[in-house]
């Protein structure tokens, strides 16, 4: 095997390996594990497999590129109706263990129909480090400056942009909902304030014309949540619905909210 | 290492030596890509901002100067590049980093549009698909929001491998998926151009006039599953070319050829049938020249291969396609009969409940789409001129003529669907053939060698262009990609804004989103509901529920959802379609449907609403015995209807 198949297969191990641990290792951050475990869904398998199958036919660095890359993202389509029919289905380990296992095979079959062949001995063209000792440097930094700052403003208008989608002028809302309980004379009522600023709002819950309870000032911080189970003895077995009335404080008599429940009303699916 | 491939393993006829020869001159530096990179992203620094004015904005449509930004942003992203490429004097790897430069500046500038989560109609219908897979960790859960989607998983099967390996949203991990599917598509396609006989000039101002398709800039970037199928087919386009030219062993290419054209199947039903089309045509072409003496290998294999893997999914997975697509083609052929007959034409430019775009912006698309005609028929002439065509430069030309075709479509409602569809697959030809006539010299120099003949980037004895040609030839690439632009998206939904009645992307905002979620934590998944075009996508995409339309359900419930009162024959309709529950939106009284429905297509007779919904229909549902109104966040309002449809 030649020094240039042999570092191939060390590559592609490494960088298989690193990403399936990534896959299924938990306490990573997300963006970690993503930048580590990408490869193995969009370049390694793909790589390794074409390279397998024709060790003896080297590849332009473009070509190669491309071809890893179309074929990698070919497989992991295919690899999902694989994981389809077993047991396990798609999970981080079960594609961890597929793009893995596609990889390292691959590479084995690399190194092991690239045994017999001969070590280039022609000219091979000039390395970064070569061009960097050559008096390269200068265009590389340039070059490496002007992608760089490309990259930064890329970034900073992730930043603008998310910032205006963060400040858009929007009206605030509360959320007053009512369901029933379990218990036929219980309802649990509750309210969400996404006003963008702490609200003091009074409910009351009636029955036909009577006050069954009354919440008379609650105090919500922005982004949070109020909520009570309420239980009305006459309501399992009246023929009214229970009515939940939101005011604002300082403002009695507009209904900013309500909500009803009838007798009838069956539980959600989710209870 | 320069080992050659065993004769064996190349086509008979094809000199082995010349293999490495045709390779794009790929070992160059990026020249001015940097320079152009940095130009693109001041480019998307500017676009951001835009977004930025028109969010505070509350008109339906963008202010003059975030308008002014948006326009200096396609231009800083496209242009340079666009200048750059038609210059002879960058070699190939330049040429190939701005390119990709450009089609990830286009993406960024859809990513930068909405930068948190997906808003586009089509993205919250793969979002649930991809939900689904997650939650299951299996194929082909149904769909209630667009059933066929889950019979071509590759995008949802994508993106969850993603999802699941790394702990990203969908929205991230999806976003990752098509950038990388992004740089696939263009260096495909340049390398495509390159391989069947291009030089690396036409091959760049080719895919530089693919980008300047309407489609480009934001339906193939949005999360859909044409925004990967379309790069797996260019990818296909690619590997049966390198067979064609025997630039592979055996085996590698066909690995490469099943992979390609297998992912593209499995992955959107109207690519898979447009890269069968393509094929088809290539082999025709190929026999054909054959007939009249000029050796071309048809793709026969790669084809047949096409059309059985397509075949069999669709016998065995996806047979749903027949009835999803074949109505929309009906329906398309019917109008198109109709105005031949005299009916009115669909107004260009227009929504029921938005504005037109300016002037100068029409007289700017139409002028691009004349440019792009007259390129067409100048490349037609120049490939025809110059003879001793090969196969897939033939099936190009021929493939072109689709776009004047598809013009036609553009006047009819469904037509113009079928048409924007159509306009990622045309241009692949129209790129080729508009940039033949751009660089005719050059194609004509590779034209009438053998298809291995070595390419040159420059032409020492060429000289410089005439004068004409540096003004025109960078003109008519503005203004093709202009018009591009200005067709892409309307005018009211290409930059963010504030809230528009049934806007799809303009109408994705946090009181619906709550009001999804709510459901999702309250009641369970997979309700029934009744509900408008767009909360429709939030709670099916984020709640988990199953909103109710006919197209997909076979149930009409949208004439309970418009009647002014429930009475018998609404319960009836809401119970035979067995409905949990129904949200309205009162903001859906206050202004026309900016996309021409509230619900869903054919609610209304004459196909235009000329005023917006009363709210006393919408309000319908208050007092009614044994509907609880269980949710109101002061716009919407969940009802319960399950007592009374389960009467």
């Amino acid at each position: 095997m030649s020094p240039s198949v042999r570092n191939e297969v060390l590559a592609i191990s490494v960088v298989a390996s690193v990403g399936a641990l990534a896959a299924v290792a938990s306490g990573i951050d997300p963006t970690v594990r993503l930048v580590l475990a990408l490869p193995l869904v969009v370049f390694v398998p793909g790589y390794a497999l074409i390279r397998a199958a024709a060790p003896a036919a080297p590849l332009s660095p473009v070509a190669g590129f491309v071809l890893a890359l179309g074929a990698s993202m070919a497989l992991t389509v295919l690899g999902g109706l694989f994981l389809q029919v077993t047991p396990a289905g798609m999970t981080s380990a079960s594609w961890a263990d597929l793009l893995f296992l596609i990889s390292m095979f691959s590479a084995i079959v690399l190194a092991w129909r690239s045994r017999h062949l001969v070590p280039d001995s022609g000219p091979r063209g000039p390395s970064v480090v070569d061009l960097v000792r050559s008096g390269e440097r200068r265009t590389i930094a340039v070059y490496g400056s002007l992608f760089l700052a490309s990259a930064v403003i890329v970034v900073a208008a992730f930043g603008v942009a998310i910032y205006g989608f963060d400040n858009q002028p929007r009206p605030g809302f509360s959320q007053l909902w009512i369901l029933p309980a379990g218990d036929q004379a219980t309802a649990t009522i509750g309210i969400d304030n996404d006003e963008g600023q702490a609200i003091d709002v009074a409910l009351t819950l009636t029955l036909g014309s009577t006050v069954e309870a009354e919440w008379p000032s609650i105090n919500l911080a922005d982004g949070a949540r109020w909520q009570e189970t309420a239980v009305v003895p006459g309501f399992a077995t009246g023929d009214q619905p229970l009515v939940a009335t939101l005011t604002r404080v300082g403002f009695p008599d507009s209904v900013y909210r309500y909500v009803t429940l009838w007798p009838s009303a069956q539980l959600p699916t989710s209870s | 290492m320069t080992v050659t491939p065993p004769r064996s393993q190349t086509l008979s006829w094809v000199p082995v030596v010349r293999i490495k020869q045709h390779a794009p001159s790929d070992a160059s530096g990026p020249g001015w890509a940097p320079v152009i990179a940095l130009i693109g992203a001041i480019g998307l620094l500017a676009f951001a901002i835009a977004t930025v004015l028109a969010r505070q904005s509350p008109g339906v449509v963008a202010p003059p100067t975030a308008d002014i930004l948006y326009w200096a942003a396609i231009f800083l992203v496209t242009v340079p590049g666009g200048a750059r490429l038609l210059s002879t004097r960058p070699a190939g790897g330049e040429r190939l980093f701005i390119l990709v430069v450009i089609g990830l500046g286009l993406y960024l500038i859809k990513m930068l549009h909405d930068p948190t989560m997906f808003t586009f109609f089509d993205e919250f219908l793969h979002v649930r698909s991809t939900e689904d897979i997650l939650r299951t960790s299996r194929l082909f859960d149904p769909s209630p929001m667009l059933p066929v989607s889950p019979s071509f998983p590759g995008l949802e099967i994508s993106t969850a491998a993603i999802v699941s390996m790394s702990g990203q949203s969908i929205f991230v991990a999806g976003a990752v998926l098509l950038a990388v599917a992004r740089v696939l598509l263009v260096v495909s396609l340049y390398l495509f151009y390159v391989r069947i006989g291009g030089t690396e000039r036409l091959a760049g101002i080719a895919a530089f006039i693919y980008m300047a398709n309407p489609n480009f800039l934001f339906f193939v970037s949005q999360f859909a599953y044409e925004s990967l199928a379309i790069p797996f087919a260019v990818f296909a386009l690619y590997v049966v070319a390198r067979r064609q030219y025997g630039d592979d062993p055996r085996l590698r290419s066909w690995l490469l050829v099943g992979l390609a054209i297998t992912a593209t199947v499995i992955t959107h039903h109207v690519t898979a049938f447009a890269l069968i089309a393509f094929l088809a045509l290539w082999g025709v072409a190929a026999l054909v020249l054959a007939r009249r003496g000029t050796r071309s290998r048809a793709p026969l294999m790669p084809a047949v291969l096409a059309g059985v893997v397509t075949f069999g999914w669709l016998v065995a997975v996806a047979g749903i396609v027949v009835g999803y697509l074949g109505p929309a083609v009906t329906a398309a052929a019917n109008q198109i009969v109709s105005l031949t007959r005299g009916d009115q034409a669909r107004q260009l430019f227009s929504a029921s409940g938005a504005p037109q775009a300016e002037l100068w912006e029409r007289v700017i698309a139409y002028l691009g789409i004349l440019a792009l005609l007259l390129g067409l028929a100048w490349g037609l002439w120049v490939i025809w001129r110059r003879g001793n065509l090969t196969a897939p430069v033939a099936a190009l030309a021929v493939g072109a003529l689709a776009y004047p075709a598809s013009l036609a479509g553009r006047l009819t409602e469904s037509g113009a669907i079928l048409s924007d569809r159509a306009m990622p697959f045309v241009f692949v030809a129209v790129g080729f053939v508009v940039a033949a006539g751009l660089d005719r010299r050059r194609f004509a120099a590779s034209a009438t060698t053998p298809p291995l003949s070595p390419v040159k980037t420059q032409d020492p004895a060429r000289g410089a262009p005439r004068r004409w040609k540096s003004i025109v030839q960078p003109a008519m690439l503005v203004l093709i990609m202009a018009s591009g632009v200005a067709l892409s998206f309307p005018v009211w939904a290409r930059l963010p804004g504030a809230y528009l009645v049934s806007a799809d992307p303009r109408s994705i905002e946090p009181e619906g989103i709550a009001a999804a979620q709510w459901t999702a934590g309250q009641l369970g998944r997979e309700n029934r509901f009744v509900v408008d075009r767009v909360n429709r996508l939030l709670l099916g995409a984020i709640g988990d529920q199953h909103p109710v339309i006919a197209s997909f359900d076979q149930v009409r419930v949208r004439s309970a959802f418009f009647s002014p009162e429930l009475g018998r024959d609404e319960i009836k309709v809401l119970g035979d379609a067995q409905i949990d529950y129904v949200l309205t939106d009162q903001r859906l009284s206050s202004a026309l449907p900016v996309v021409g429905v509230y619900y869903e297509k054919g609610e209304i007779s004459g196909g235009r609403w000329t005023e917006p919904i009363a709210p006393e229909v919408l309000a319908k549902f208050d007092g009614v015995d044994d509907v609880s109104r269980i949710f109101d966040s002061g716009d919407i309002q969940i009802y319960d209807l399950r007592t009374l449809t389960a009467r």
